[in-house]
């Protein structure tokens, strides 16, 4: 039983982490050496590296998506709190209506809302801007984020905005003073889950995007990865450049955001 | 409710008291300022393109950008009929299926590991949720190199072991293809899933399992008996919740098979992509989001119907 438990715990670690290791590996191999399937390089390079960063749009991709992930993670956080905090602190008329409206936006597929989506911004002439793509991840991240919240309000006793509210603090006040405080982790949380979703958001980045100019990480990504499909040195370093913003970024965010996913989702 | 009675207490103790009456006033605006940013914002890029769709389901357009004649319910029909939509329906439901079972599998074998204390479990716990927070393109690359039908590595492995003796080109078999989407979907996942599930096992009380051990309960019974009960409102939230972000699930079958081989992993959203971009038939796409968007409500009615925890 101990046995079975030991080698069935490796298999679990081999299959998260190998794909990482393999992928990371080959793109230090050089290119003679890439497709054999080595499992340590005979010869190491940076050259797909360094071709990467200046023979291909990598780093401005790299700049859009930061700009992207960034914008949806500020504005994310600073329409869902407030909403969320009146969704599960008050009382109101409609807030039944509220909640089950932001969270039906996850029945219908992303995919439905391609061409009206794109049709409304060419409307207003946000084609090809990254706000577009600002906005979509904000309407894609939101109601997740949303519903995380309500673990981090449940969390605090109802009476503390009680008692401040018969102290005559308003509504305000309570909210940036006494609770805000009290929910940081749960900023934490959903800030990273908007930057994760942003960073990773793919279809509506392919459609709203025309100009390389603009265009974020997967997409120039994806169009290294069909131009030359036979350069898998650029794809599997790029696959590495793209994932590592979003590991250095874990690496500080992570812990909180995990346990907040975990706080938020039980309670 | 609690609340709002302390607010009328408030308004009928002290009904004189000008300032705080005014207070109590503000306060009924005071939430839909709050909610009408994220409410306004939904209804802006969701409720109106989806009544945009719902107009174009009856025009012919054919480009986006163009504008088709109205044609009443004959993209209906055309949908109705189109053995491609429905055929669509069956990998989509293949997909959702296979996805679940192998997604669940993984994560409550990961969670139920987890669970236990050990030196690296904190480590570990942060760190496994990595294949989900990582963009689907790279995913896509990770397991497009490693199953790649002439040198991946799963190929040689295989092959070195006896296994096979010819590479398999698993995204390129129309039998293999979308199993093995199916697997590297479920493994950008399931680490989600895992952290939901190590949540809700933290939130069981220890004495239920050493009552049930003193009933000479054994770990199999432990688990349906107490473990699978106590997490049904995670199971329901899940199950639906799950089901629908797997049902819309584009970027990565489309970056890996683009619907391929012979249509094997064309999924509902995949067809209407195409319906749209590819074929230009903007009209009929319309009509099969809307017929698919009606599917969606009534499958989350009826899930929420029968699954919803009973205690609530």
């Amino acid at each position: 039983m101990r046995v079975f438990k030991w080698i069935y715990g490796i298999l679990l670690v081999l299959l998260i982490v190998f794909p990482f290791y393999w992928v990371t590996i080959s793109s230090f191999k050089v290119p003679d050496q890439i497709l054999q399937p080595d499992l340590w390089p005979k010869a190491w390079t940076l050259q797909h590296y360094r071709e990467l960063l200046f023979d291909t749009p990598y780093l401005l991709n790299l700049k859009n998506s930061l700009i992207v992930s960034f914008g949806t993670m500020i504005v994310t956080v600073m329409i869902v709190v407030p909403a969320s905090y009146a969704i599960y602190r008050m009382e109101f008329k409609g807030r039944n209506f509220f909640y089950k409206l932001i969270l039906a936006t996850y029945i219908f597929p992303a995919m439905l809302l391609l061409v009206p989506v794109y049709q409304l911004m060419s409307k207003v002439g946000l084609v090809d801007s990254l706000w577009s793509l600002i906005i979509m991840n904000v309407t894609f991240g939101a109601p997740f984020a949303t519903w995380l919240m309500s673990g981090f309000f449940k969390a605090i006793p109802k009476t503390l905005d009680e008692s401040a509210a018969i102290d005559g603090a308003g509504t305000m006040r309570i909210l940036f003073q006494i609770i805000l405080p009290l929910i940081a982790p749960g900023l934490a949380t959903i800030a990273v889950y908007a930057f994760v979703v942003s960073w990773t958001e793919f279809t509506f980045a392919s459609i709203l995007i025309t100009s390389d100019e603009y265009k974020v990480l997967p997409i120039g990504l994806s169009q290294i990865m069909g131009q030359y499909t036979v350069k898998w040195g650029w794809t599997t370093a790029g696959a590495v450049l793209t994932l590592l913003p979003v590991l250095i970024f874990f690496a500080f965010a992570g812990r909180y955001f995990v346990k907040g996913l975990t706080e938020g989702s039980v309670k | 409710m609690e609340k709002e009675a302390t607010q009328n207490a408030t308004i009928t103790q002290r009904p004189i008291e000008r300032k705080k009456a005014k207070k109590v006033e503000v306060k009924h605006f005071v939430p839909y300022l709050l909610v009408s940013p994220l409410v306004l914002w939904i209804v802006i890029t969701i409720f109106i393109p989806l009544s945009t769709v719902i107009k174009e389901s009856f025009y012919s357009t054919g480009f986006v950008g163009t504008q088709g004649e109205f044609v009443g319910l004959q993209n209906y029909i055309n949908v109705f009929t189109s053995s491609a939509y429905w055929g669509s329906w069956k990998n989509s439901l293949l997909w959702v299926v296979g996805n679940g079972l192998t997604q669940t599998v993984l994560a409550f074998s990961v969670a139920l590991y987890l669970n236990n204390k050990f030196k690296l479990s904190k480590f570990a716990r942060t760190w496994m949720i990595i294949p989900w927070i990582i963009p689907t393109i790279v995913v896509a690359i990770f397991w497009q190199w490693i199953f790649n039908g002439s040198y991946g590595i799963f190929n040689h492995v295989l092959m070195g072991i006896g296994l096979i003796d010819q590479p398999l080109n698993l995204l390129g078999d129309p039998t293999w293809a979308l199993p093995t989407i199916i697997f590297i979907n479920s493994w950008h996942w399931f680490p989600f899933l895992a952290v939901i599930i190590l949540a809700g096992l933290a939130g069981i009380p220890e004495e239920l399992y050493e009552a049930s051990a003193v009933d000479g309960a054994n770990k199999w019974q432990q688990f349906w008996g107490i473990t699978f009960p106590s997490l049904q409102h995670i199971t329901f939230a899940l199950g639906l919740v799950g089901t629908l972000w797997m049902f819309n699930i584009f970027d990565v079958i489309y970056t890996l098979t683009e619907g391929g081989p012979a249509g094997s992993t064309t999924t509902v959203p995949v067809q209407i992509y195409q319906q749209a971009f590819d074929n230009y038939e903007l009209g009929s796409a319309s009509a099969m989001s809307v017929v698919t968007a009606i599917m969606m409500v009534v499958f989350a009615v009826v899930f929420i119907k029968f699954a919803a925890p009973k205690d609530e």
